[in-house]
């Protein structure tokens, strides 16, 4: 009862500052969509409508902004526009619309954020608030699960918050590997001691909260994280003993199962859960073949009605999780859908490493530089975390790609380099 | 416990959106000699009577 009052004080002091800048909004809607504080909390019914008012905040905030920018015409968000316009087309095609309309609406919500990420982070400030934002967000199941871990020496399967993309076990894991490089960033970037400490705090216990999970998805997000941070950080040998010390640190404290569960992971084709994911997969392949151009609706591809003709033979139909993102929206919304949402990754992956040779050494620039890198090394984290998992509407990962598109124009507009056929070409 | 960080989380994101309200159209909170940004109010008021003095401005 006093965390349900608590968290209603928070959230309405929230609301009034949503009144003072429409970006407040923004936040609100993201930290209530990403946290999901009310998961924690009983019995509101008011909590059970702040994430729908955040959101109506937001569409206003949207249209009446005085400092919102229309998006810049470019390769990313050509790819993103196409993306939504043939995430509506799959849903309005769909096998099944009353069965696919729940992935559709969690898909319309995130790709809406991230319209208004688009719009609106458009300033250092907006950026680095939003950042703090995530990390906070997910932190803080960082934190409380790196403790649990640590408290019961990691006894326990620690999971994510109930009802969110989270929830899962390996959810959770790579949600938190992903995290943790903007916590690491903030680590670097601010400029108050007890900030730093705070930041650096969460990204510790982050990566001890995703060993905690006891995922082996986690585990190989864990290592890109580790390789990603070394190869993207000016002072590698203090990263690398950082990353020594926790992760060394915190295998010290983990039972013999956990190492046991680890150990499959070079034994994969042994594995019934592993081969049952490829299985999956192929059932996805078939499924995206029959219907190539839209898919045949988010998840369908799940349910033995529509899939069984394409299970292997012998085998009893039944429901079928597709595990893998890429595969989720090749079998649910088709090849074309897949490569707009490759093509932003890929997209968003190089911007991130060129805004980095844009900004190397160059005074006042360093947040930019250091922000470029932690978002590419995020943006590597989820691409192969998910790809036994299925997060393709991870809010946390849509902003990471926004923000780098923003930072990018950012970093060019101040940079003076103005665009004149293509911004492509100014760098080359 | 799981409380107390809860709420310590709530209250750090109300911060964090105070912190952005303050900070939205100064250049307070970013130290563009450093490269850093300042999060505690009091840095923030020092830095911007630092840029009032020498009539520095600009937004962000």
């Amino acid at each position: 009862m006093i965390r349900t009052l608590a968290l209603l004080v928070i959230t309405a002091v929230a609301f009034t500052y949503c009144f003072q800048a429409g970006f407040v909004s923004l936040l609100t809607w993201v930290w209530l969509s990403i946290m999901m504080p009310q998961s924690e909390a009983w019995g509101s019914f008011l909590l059970s409508y702040s994430n729908m008012a955040a959101g109506i905040l937001t569409v206003i905030a949207v249209f009446t902004a005085k400092d919102r920018k229309l998006p810049p015409f470019n390769n990313f968000t050509v790819l993103l526009f196409l993306f939504t316009a043939l995430i509506i087309l799959s849903q309005v095609f769909s096998l099944n619309r009353a069965l696919s309309s729940r992935q559709f609406s969690i898909g319309t919500e995130t790709l809406f954020i991230t319209f208004a990420v688009l719009l609106l982070a458009n300033s250092k400030v907006k950026i680095h608030t939003m950042v703090w934002i995530i990390v906070l967000s997910v932190g803080y199941y960082g934190v409380t699960r790196g403790l649990i871990t640590i408290a019961t020496g990691g006894g326990g399967i620690v999971t994510g918050p109930s009802k969110s993309v989270l929830s899962d076990n390996n959810q959770l894991a790579v949600g938190l590997a992903s995290t943790a490089p903007l916590a690491f960033y903030l680590y670097r970037i601010s400029a108050d001691k007890w900030t730093r400490m705070f930041a650096l705090g969460i990204f510790v216990l982050s990566i001890i909260g995703a060993i905690g999970t006891h995922s082996r998805g986690g585990l190989i997000s864990l290592g890109v994280l580790a390789l990603g941070l070394i190869a993207r950080s000016r002072k590698r040998v203090l990263n690398m003993i950082i990353l020594v010390i926790v992760v060394g640190g915190t295998l010290l404290i983990m039972p013999a199962k956990w190492f046991d569960r680890m150990n499959t992971i070079s034994t994969a084709e042994e594995d019934g859960s592993f081969m049952g994911r490829v299985a999956a997969w192929e059932v996805a392949y078939k499924l995206a073949l029959e219907h190539p151009f839209l898919g045949i609706g988010a998840r369908l591809q799940y349910k033995a009605q529509y899939n069984h003709h394409v299970q292997p033979d012998g085998v009893i139909a039944r429901e079928i999780a597709t595990h893998n993102s890429y595969f989720e929206i090749m079998a649910g919304n088709g090849f074309v859908a897949l490569g707009a949402f490759l093509g932003m990754m890929a997209t968003t992956f190089i911007w991130a490493g060129k805004t980095m040779k844009l900004t190397q050494n160059k005074p006042g620039f360093t947040w930019a530089n250091e922000l470029a890198s932690m978002l590419q090394v995020s943006l590597l984290v989820f691409g192969v975390g998910t790809f036994a998992l299925s997060m393709e509407y991870w809010t946390g990962f849509w902003i990471n790609m926004v923000l780098i598109v923003n930072l990018r124009e950012i970093v060019l507009r101040e940079l003076k380099i103005v665009p004149v056929a293509s911004r492509q070409e100014t760098y080359a | 416990m799981k409380a107390l960080i809860w709420l310590f989380f709530l209250v750090a994101i109300l911060m964090v959106m105070r912190w952005y309200l303050n900070n939205r159209n100064a250049t307070g909170a970013f130290d563009s000699t450093t490269g850093r940004f300042a999060m505690r109010d009091e840095l923030n008021t020092q830095i911007n009577q630092v840029i009032t003095k020498t009539g520095r401005s600009d937004s962000n």
